[in-house]
């Protein structure tokens, strides 16, 4: 594989990246397997029984499992997060890998984890990284989720799940006294039904999912009416059917996935400060397979996106009026010689954009090469070296990373990452880029908004260093320092007004670019497991940005600086598992809600409080493991929870689930 | 189009008549369930002794029938149910006052607690139940809406008196908390009647 090297950029950067190669190599490579094997504390993989027991529902919840993550919901059902302040959570720049597939659905910087064609009760395992990564040719600056579905097992399997949630302060029969109150409603349901056929030269698996969330929280009600138009009450619903076919032929295995999502949404449109009724499509088609064997080995992967923003049911006919075909092909090469491990692939994207106005240009062609060396000390060490180089529209970009793990002792472990990347302004995702280049949906819709001449190229840079120690079998210790060092980013900057009339906002944008500032972290934890049948995990962390640019402090100002969470783990008898997870939340400042926290007396308070919230998990598996019921409380406390000043206060809930598996049953 | 029909009757029906493989031994297994497992049906009627104002000023509740099957393992037990419950209003219909309708519940939970022996027929339960509160009123509360559920949380103490081996009364008072914005409460005395037997099988199997 050959690779076209910008000669520029090689010669300002390749003394850097020089210098960390032979850092790396110089580290003391006394390995201690018990130590090492540890894994990495960025990096946790959740079983479907870890999900179960954590009365996971829906995708989203996934967030509230995962150690310093900020996520925050304006409607409770879709979720913006920020992996590790890897990036800030309003960007949604974490990347979801599906079975080995990059999921390429994030549309104007929405990315809704819950629009995912499949279910909960699908899912056989997951991980979750919080550093940069080099992931099946993708290199995941933000954070990644990487979920791995159940395999269809050889002879006939059905699956399926229904929950119902609750969440209290509904009206009740005091409607009828008090016309005002609002009702919340219920959440959900969440339903899924699979079955599929597997033998020995592959399989045949499908599957449906479908669910449904009621925006009718006081906070937003009014707005939602706004543009609202139906014949019941305001609510996003998804319906998700999927087909996969895994085929074992060639001398390899070759997987077919075809999907289409459709969610009928109430998008936060910050823009507009109003909630859009707009339908998100995304349809998708991938070919991936792996042919070879663990000493060499070929990886290749095609996928084709049709993200369509389309119209739904509104009072003034707005129409998002977009739609892009995103194609890709990717092709690696795995090697495996000695102790090295050698991984080079090549990628070619293409953006197609679709709108009824005319573009400046509408097509974006992206080429990727990148090569990946890894040693193996031993099994249970490494020490990876990763270089990418792109061009996306004559646009010369690259990323690096240097990552690994070393043992200093038979009980203290180091991990490291660190990783530099430069590119294009994102163009995939941005509505700031679309809109510059001709997209008029804002103008339609009348926003205030102010954009740039010109967009600087972000720059990020990353260090994560992190420290294991493990005295005893049943406890251990991490501690872990992080800096981000931001250059030539670009952020909207809104001000909302409050506007009585629709109990909303009035929106001023200006798009800034060229922002500067750097956020340093730090996070320790504790696991402490005292009996086999129970575990504790305490974790606090805090990060701090800094600028001499109020607005990079005050961007980063509305996640969090502190948060803390002790989750338990218990195995009871009569295979009852129980789940206790507290989580305290530090105070939030949403600057940009400042006149309309004025002017409403702090209805749509910019300073967000601290928030304690206890979730609880109780699940029982009956007949074997095929039948699972669960009940599921979160914020047991009913804590007056609102992650977003403008967004649905997030009440008690009740969760009831129940999931039947039939996996393992013969023709 | 036979053999597609064909098909779907295969995947459908082949669960029933095919044997599901040995399952992998549960790397979650606790200590198994005691040997003496009773199943117990009880069926109820209530009485409201105490609401909430918020409640007692604007409805009066009528009686309430409860049915609920319990597992008693030894000294704690896990039980199910749910109980009827109906509410009429004392409002006069007068013109220009406010229509508040009746409405009927049903409180649907599932609750557990422990078993403390007096002697030998004469036995005090000590339990909790978290449940759901499913009112359906005889107006629209919104537009095409006349149901709402909510959340409950109840606590109860009861006496049970054996009779025979197999059947036993109780009699006890119970205090049920529900979470609408403005909370209400409901005090309750029971009696009723309660059968019971050795737990099957199959029950304790499915359990487990």
């Amino acid at each position: 594989m050959h690779v076209l090297l910008p000669t520029g950029l090689f010669r300002s950067y390749g003394k850097q990246i020089a210098l960390l190669v032979l850092g790396v190599s110089l580290l003391p490579t006394t390995l201690n397997a018990q130590a090492v094997q540890q894994a990495s504390p960025w990096t946790k993989t959740l079983t479907a029984d870890d999900l179960g027991q954590a009365g996971v529902n829906r995708l989203s919840d996934l967030f509230l499992l995962i150690d310093n993550v900020s996520a925050y919901s304006v409607d409770g059902y879709t979720w913006n997060a920020s992996f590790n302040t890897l990036s800030r959570s309003e960007d949604n720049a974490w990347t979801l890998i599906v079975d080995g597939v990059p999921q390429d659905f994030g549309t104007f910087g929405m990315q809704n984890i819950n629009q995912l064609p499949f279910h909960v009760a699908d899912i056989a395992s997951l991980t979750i990284h919080r550093v940069p990564a080099l992931l099946h040719g993708v290199f995941a600056q933000a954070g990644t989720i990487e979920i791995h579905t159940k395999n269809p097992v050889r002879g006939v399997a059905i699956q399926g799940s229904a929950a119902a949630g609750n969440e209290i302060n509904d009206p009740g029969p005091f409607r009828f006294v008090d016309t005002t109150q609002v009702n919340i409603d219920r959440l959900g349901p969440p339903l899924y039904a699979a079955t599929s056929v597997g033998g020995r030269i592959g399989s045949v698996k499908a599957s449906f999912a479908a669910d449904e969330h009621h925006a009718t929280d006081a906070m937003m009600l009014t707005r939602v009416w706004w543009l609202y138009r139906g014949i019941r009450r305001p609510q996003l619903r998804l319906h998700a059917p999927r087909l996969s076919i895994q085929l074992n032929a060639l001398g390899g295995t070759h997987h077919f996935v075809r999907s289409r999502s459709r969610l009928r949404d109430l998008w936060f449109f910050e823009p507009l400060g109003l909630e859009l009724p707009i339908t998100r499509m995304h349809d998708h088609f991938s070919a991936h397979g792996t042919l070879g064997d663990s000493a060499r080995s070929f990886v290749y992967r095609a996928t084709y996106d049709r993200v369509h923003l389309d119209e739904r049911l509104n009072r003034f006919d707005l129409d998002a009026d977009w739609l892009q075909d995103r194609y890709s092909v990717h092709a690696a090469q795995h090697t495996r010689v000695g102790r090295w491990t050698n991984e080079t692939g090549a990628t070619l994207r293409t953006r197609q954009s679709h709108t009824s106005t005319m573009l400046l240009y509408d097509t974006l062609f992206e080429t990727e090469g990148y090569t990946s060396w890894r040693w193996h000390p031993t099994p249970v060490s490494y020490h990876q070296v990763a270089g990418f180089f792109s061009l996306i529209n004559n646009t010369a970009g690259y990323k690096v990373l240097v990552t690994g793990a070393q043992a200093l002792s038979a009980s203290t472990g180091l991990h490291y990452t660190l990783s530099q990347e430069r590119e294009a302004f994102d163009a995939a995702n941005s509505l700031w880029f679309w809109a510059r280049n001709g997209y008029r949906f804002l103008h339609t819709l009348e926003a205030d908004f102010i954009l740039p001449l010109r967009y600087t190229e972000p720059q990020t840079t990353t260090v994560d260093l992190a420290l294991h120690v493990q005295p005893m079998p049943r406890l251990g210790f991490t501690v872990a320092v992080s800096g981000r060092w931001f250059r030539g980013q670009t952020a909207p900057l809104y001000t909302f007004q409050y506007d009585a009339q629709k109990d909303g906002f009035l929106t001023s944008t200006r798009v800034a670019t060229g922002l500067f500032g750097r956020v340093m972290g730090m996070e320790a934890s504790v696991r402490f497991q005292p009996a086999a049948w129970m575990s504790h995990r305490l974790t606090y962390r805090t990060h701090q940005p800094s600028s001499t640019e109020a607005i990079f402090v005050a961007l980063w100002d509305e996640q969090a600086r502190h948060q803390t969470t002790l989750t338990s783990r218990f195995s009871l008898p009569a295979r009852i598992q129980a789940f206790v997870r507290w989580h305290h939340i530090g105070p939030q400042t949403w600057a940009s809600y400042a006149p309309a926290d004025a002017s409403t007396t702090g209805r749509f308070g910019s300073e967000r409080p601290a928030y304690l919230l206890l979730d609880l998990a109780v699940r029982k598996k009956f007949w074997g493991p095929r039948l699972t019921a669960s009940l599921t409380l979160r914020n047991a406390f009913d804590a007056p929870y609102r992650p977003h000043p403008a967004g649905a206060a997030l009440h008690a809930t009740l969760f009831a689930q129940a999931t039947l598996d039939l996996t393992a049953l013969r023709w | 189009m036979k053999f597609r029909y064909l098909f779907v009757l295969l995947l459908l029906g082949s669960p029933l008549l095919t044997t599901a493989r040995a399952q992998a031994p549960d790397s979650t297994a606790t200590p198994p369930l005691p040997k003496r497992a009773f199943l117990a049906i009880n069926l109820g009627a209530l009485g409201t002794m105490a609401s909430s104002p918020n409640i007692s000023n604007t409805w009066d509740p009528g009686m309430s029938l409860a049915f609920s099957s319990s597992l008693l393992l030894e000294r704690v037990f896990l039980e199910a149910g749910l109980s009827l419950h109906s509410y009429s209003s004392r409002s006069l219909g007068i013109p220009g006052e406010l229509i508040i309708p009746d409405f009927s519940a049903t409180h649907i939970f599932l609750g557990g607690g422990y078993v403390r022996p007096i002697s030998a027929d004469v036995s005090l339960h000590f339990g909790a139940q978290i449940g759901t509160f499913r009112m359906t009123f005889d107006e629209d509360t919104f537009a095409g809406v006349r149901t709402e559920s909510e959340l409950t949380f109840t606590p109860y103490v009861r006496a049970r008196f054996a009779i025979n081996r197999a059947i036993s009364l109780f009699t006890g008072i119970s205090y049920t908390r529900v979470y609408t914005a403005d909370r209400f409460s409901l005090g309750f005395f029971t009696m009723g009647i309660s059968y019971a037997r050795a737990a099957p099988n199959w029950v304790v199997s499915f359990l487990r």
